[in-house]
């Protein structure tokens, strides 16, 4: 294995900024997508061509 | 352009250019110059982030997509969310702990140095093919729209971003990359308010809407699966997302942005910010694409965007395609004025329901439209007799004929100043990552070692204005490419799938060897180009296969040749 060619260094891991736990913020961004995939699903069935 | 499109232009380049040099002023190490010291917030990188991804033509050519193609090009990014929460929960912590400046030195410590190499030099040809055309493909639509030399604009742009790029280094990138995003929404959202302005008095938002949806230009969500549709939510979602697991994890130029955060949280939220902002964003600007075509129902377009084509053919001396070109002229102008009658109609009737009368079909709409496309086929069919061998195509060309013939004084210099920040923050961040993959993959690793901070720092800097010069090079015999444009757009979905198999190989398989993966990564590219050049499957799933493939064929050799290294058989945390 190499060694790093860099000096050994803290790496701060830092909490998240909000819903306590990082499974919750992506559970969260996930959930946005799904809510913005339906509203452009609706969008897209209320300006279509009649059929 | 006029004098005060010219001020606003140039006032917003000055004071995004002074602002980032301010911001990096102060003694440098090689890490300073790389990763900012590590010292960014994470709302700097995530803006870094995106007007990184925003090139000058994914603004103007958007735009344009959803004139000529509707809103589907959304779906593109569906991916991008779910890429961002994955490269959060395993990339970004790997890449801190590891305490590396290139993604490729990761893979050094993972495997070994001919790993790191090949993905480097893949890197390095991609890229370096990239930042050109970067460069490039904004100074041809300018050129064109606005009589600029092309040349000229190839050598202000690179000029300016060289300015700020080679002195301050990611800082100064990073900095003016902000400046040069918040420009870039401005611009998007004034564009999308002023062609809501330019509509006439009796049409409203809704008429707009309700004119591009029965024209089919707000279909953003076709649930379809088809492996041959470009743009469908599966595509989007699978394809998408491996493109973007690609292009964030294993892409210098991105991971560079967020390796500058203070702590792995900042740099998890960049990326998250990314992945909530991005898809609306999207959606916006094609929307205001999808506006622009409902204004160019009431005002007449040109046939043809390209005006410098459309001259040509008007002076041609041969005689058969100009009579033809002419012919769709007359045709274009009569379909179009039946096209505004019909609409005229149907936004009566829609304001006015006639009692017992039969409203118009919006069917009738579509067979307008049609007309005015068969119109326009004809036109381009004649031109493309004229040249034979060329394909026409006037998509990146819509939006900027939109602004500067319709767009009050001021308002042109802005848009075009965004247009400006959005070239400018991929090639700076490009030219960024060339040269950090160059000092420290190449240079540091093979051929100078032991040198002092301050002589990597000016090797960095060397790099930068040497790939600044390539790509101004590549930029100014752009022209005479021709279908070589065309072969570095498909080198991205040719390389992607298979370098995002190695990092899924590094990150998720403890087993596998540098060996073993190199020969996944042989078999990926082979799997890739024979999927490419025997099947009519969309570009997006290359990246599907390369990866895949990779994944198999590495973690399968890996069984049978190669050694596992330390860092393997602790599950991969360094």
């Amino acid at each position: 294995m190499a060694a790093s060619e860099h000096p050994e260094h803290e790496v701060e891991e830092g909490s998240p900024p909000v819903f306590a736990t990082w499974n919750r913020i992506y559970a969260v961004v996930i959930g946005f997508l799904a809510l913005l995939i339906f509203l452009f699903y609706l969008f897209t069935k209320a300006y279509q061509l009649p059929q | 352009m006029r004098l005060l499109d010219w001020i606003v232009l140039i006032f917003s380049l000055v004071v995004i250019v002074g602002y980032g040099l301010h911001k990096s002023r102060g003694k440098q190490t090689i890490r300073d110059y790389l990763l900012a010291g590590k010292s960014m917030p994470w709302w700097a990188m995530g803006l870094s982030i995106m007007a990184t991804q925003a090139s000058a033509i994914t603004f103007i050519g958007t735009t344009g997509q959803a004139y000529v193609d509707g809103m589907r090009f959304v779906q593109f990014y569906f991916g991008l969310p779910l890429a961002m929460v994955i490269l959060s929960a395993t990339v970004v912590p790997f890449f801190h702990r590891a305490g590396v400046v290139t993604a490729y030195e990761f893979l050094e410590q993972r495997f070994d140095a001919k790993t790191r190499v090949a993905a480097s030099v893949v890197f390095l040809i991609q890229r370096g093919l990239g930042v050109g055309l970067a460069l490039y493909a904004p100074a041809v639509v300018m050129s064109v729209i606005l009589g600029w030399s092309e040349r000229a604009t190839v050598l202000i742009m690179a000029g300016i971003v060289l300015a700020y790029a080679v002195p301050g280094g990611v800082k100064a990138v990073t900095w003016t990359d902000v400046q040069q995003m918040m420009l870039i929404f401005l611009g998007v959202f004034a564009a999308f308010l002023t062609a809501m302005y330019l509509m006439p008095a009796h049409v409203s938002l809704g008429d707009a809407l309700y004119l591009a949806g029965v024209s089919g230009k707000l279909n953003a969500v076709d649930l379809s699966f088809d492996l041959k549709n470009r743009y469908n939510l599966w595509s989007g979602l699978i394809g998408g997302m491996f493109l973007a697991l690609s292009y964030f994890g294993c892409d210098q130029s991105q991971v560079q942005r967020y390796l500058t955060g203070k702590s792995i949280a900042h740099s998890r939220i960049s990326l998250l910010f990314n992945g909530f902002v991005k898809v609306p964003l999207q959606f916006f600007i094609l929307l205001t694409g999808a506006m622009v075509f409902s204004f160019f129902l009431f005002e007449k377009p040109p046939m043809l965007f390209n005006r410098v084509e459309a001259a040509k053919i008007e002076q041609t001396s041969a005689a058969e395609p100009k009579a033809e070109y002419q012919a769709a002229i007359q045709k274009y102008d009569q379909a179009h004025e039946q096209r505004r009658q019909i609409i005229e109609q149907m936004i009566e009737t829609r304001h006015n329901p006639p009692a017992g009368a039969v409203a118009i079909n919006p069917s009738a709409l579509t067979a307008a439209n049609r007309a005015v496309n068969d119109a326009r086929r004809e036109g381009i069919d004649a031109l493309e007799k004229a040249n034979p061998g060329t394909a026409y195509d006037d998509t990146n060309y819509i939006f900027l004929t939109f602004v500067t013939r319709y767009f009050p004084v001021g308002l042109v210099g802005l848009v075009i100043a965004a247009i400006f920040a959005a070239a400018m923050s991929t090639i700076s961040a490009e030219l960024n990552a060339l040269a950090s993959t160059t000092v420290m993959d190449i240079y540091r690793r093979f051929i100078n070692r032991e040198a002092e901070d301050r002589h990597y720092v000016f090797a960095a800097k060397t790099a930068t204005v040497f790939w600044g010069i390539y790509a101004g090079v590549f930029a100014f015999f752009g022209g005479r490419l021709g279908s070589l444009i065309e072969a570095v757009n498909m080198v991205g979905s040719l390389f992607y799938g298979s370098l995002l198999g190695v990092f899924v190989l590094a990150f998720g398989f403890p087993r596998a060897t540098g060996t073993g993966t190199f020969i996944g990564l042989i078999a990926g590219e082979i799997a890739v180009l024979l999927t490419s050049r025997l099947t009519d499957i969309s570009y997006l799933w290359f990246n599907v296969v390369g990866c895949v493939v990779v994944v198999i064929i590495g973690s399968i050799a890996s069984e049978f040749v190669g050694t596992r290294n330390k860092l393997a058989t602790h599950g991969g945390r360094v």
